[in-house]
């Protein structure tokens, strides 16, 4: 049997995190909310850049594998800059499209299909403001979607 | 987390991994916020190995997914093969990828904890609290260098009741794979039964 060594992680920044000085927690949480205000608008033109990014992921003559990675690789981008939307959907959409891909054994006309309503799901709810009962319906329409991909992928497997 | 306790990241020292530079300004820009004044901004895993080779951190933050090395090896490497004074610093897997094979594999590399982007302050400022007070075993083995991963049994200190509490269910996991899972999910795979300070 291999030997195992147990140590007591003791982190040096526990130590300097209790001396003198510092701030509040409360006063921390509050300068962090007005610095990600800041980044708002250069977190949402981001944004911008990455649904056109998927537009032409969409129309590039990629082989499927690279595609997929690309498309994969840009939702996860809007997942990471979602945080500067007003609505939370924009996030939850970026993610069931990250989970399409993942799951998606090639682009399928029922994957590009899928593909397409989320980027058209993502454009529509980018810099909306938070409306969760209008919003609603389209995580709905699109969890079915990936709903329905995931019923067609157990049907092939 | 209290919104009156003290902290003072004044003097510590963090190392930021990611190689998308929008991403690496928010965590940067809330670290700072924070009171972190000496931060070391990386793109690639290889970047971060050379600037761990030269200087100690008291907290590495990176994303999963890197040019050349990812964030998963780099811990891997940290834990094993970097200078032995720096084996136990504290990182911190931050990934917008979250399904349960992945989160297992932060777990499996030696990570101490993994948040899901988009990076909430709250969060990020409560794990760095609980790295920093966590009193977790470190354990090196043939097969795994890290913290101690049946930390789950102990759960995050309960000095602060706004992490999981006692009264909470535990959690079943879903099928390896599942689908990308949130911060409260993420925090539900952790069930506090007693303090570890």
């Amino acid at each position: 049997m291999s030997e195992v060594k147990k140590s007591r992680m003791k982190p040096r920044l526990g130590q300097l995190m209790t001396q003198k000085g510092g701030m509040y927690v409360a006063e921390a949480l509050k300068r962090a909310d007005a610095t990600m205000e800041t980044l708002r608008e250069p977190s949402l033109t981001g944004i911008d850049d990455y649904i056109a990014a998927l537009d032409a992921l969409l129309a590039s003559d990629l082989d499927d594998a690279a595609r997929i990675e690309a498309l994969y690789a840009r939702s996860s981008d809007i997942v990471s800059l979602s945080g500067a939307e007003r609505n939370k959907a924009v996030q939850i959409a970026a993610r069931s499209l990250c989970d399409l891909l993942d799951e998606a054994d090639g682009l399928t006309p029922s994957v590009l299909a899928g593909v397409k309503v989320h980027v058209a799901s993502i454009k529509l709810l980018h810099r909306a403001p938070d409306n969760p009962t209008l919003h609603a319906p389209i995580l709905q329409g699109l969890a079915s979607v990936l709903e329905k991909r995931r019923g067609e992928g157990k049907g092939q497997g | 987390m209290q919104p009156s306790q003290y902290i003072n990241l004044d003097k510590a020292r963090a190392l930021i991994v990611d190689d998308n530079p929008q991403s690496l300004d928010i965590i940067v820009g809330v670290l700072t916020s924070f009171g972190l004044r000496n931060v070391v901004r990386k793109a690639t895993g290889p970047e971060a190995q050379d600037e761990l080779r030269y200087q100690a951190f008291d907290l590495i933050l990176t994303n999963d997914t890197l040019p050349a090395l990812d964030g998963y090896d780099l811990t891997r490497w940290l834990r094993r093969e970097a200078d032995e004074a720096h084996r136990h610093t504290p990182v911190i897997v931050v990934t917008s990828h979250t399904r349960r094979d992945q989160v297992e594999k932060a777990r499996d590399c030696g990570a101490n904890f993994i948040i899901a982007k988009p990076v909430s302050p709250a969060i990020m400022l409560e794990r760095i609290l609980w790295v920093a007070k966590g009193d977790r075993l470190f354990i090196e083995c043939e097969t795994y260098a890290g913290p101690d991963r049946r930390w789950r049994n102990q759960g995050p200190p309960v000095e602060f009741p706004d992490g999981r509490r006692r009264d909470d269910k535990s959690i079943e996991l879903g099928e390896v794979g599942g689908h990308n899972m949130s911060q409260d999910e993420l925090d539900a795979l952790i069930k506090p039964m007693r303090s570890i300070a």
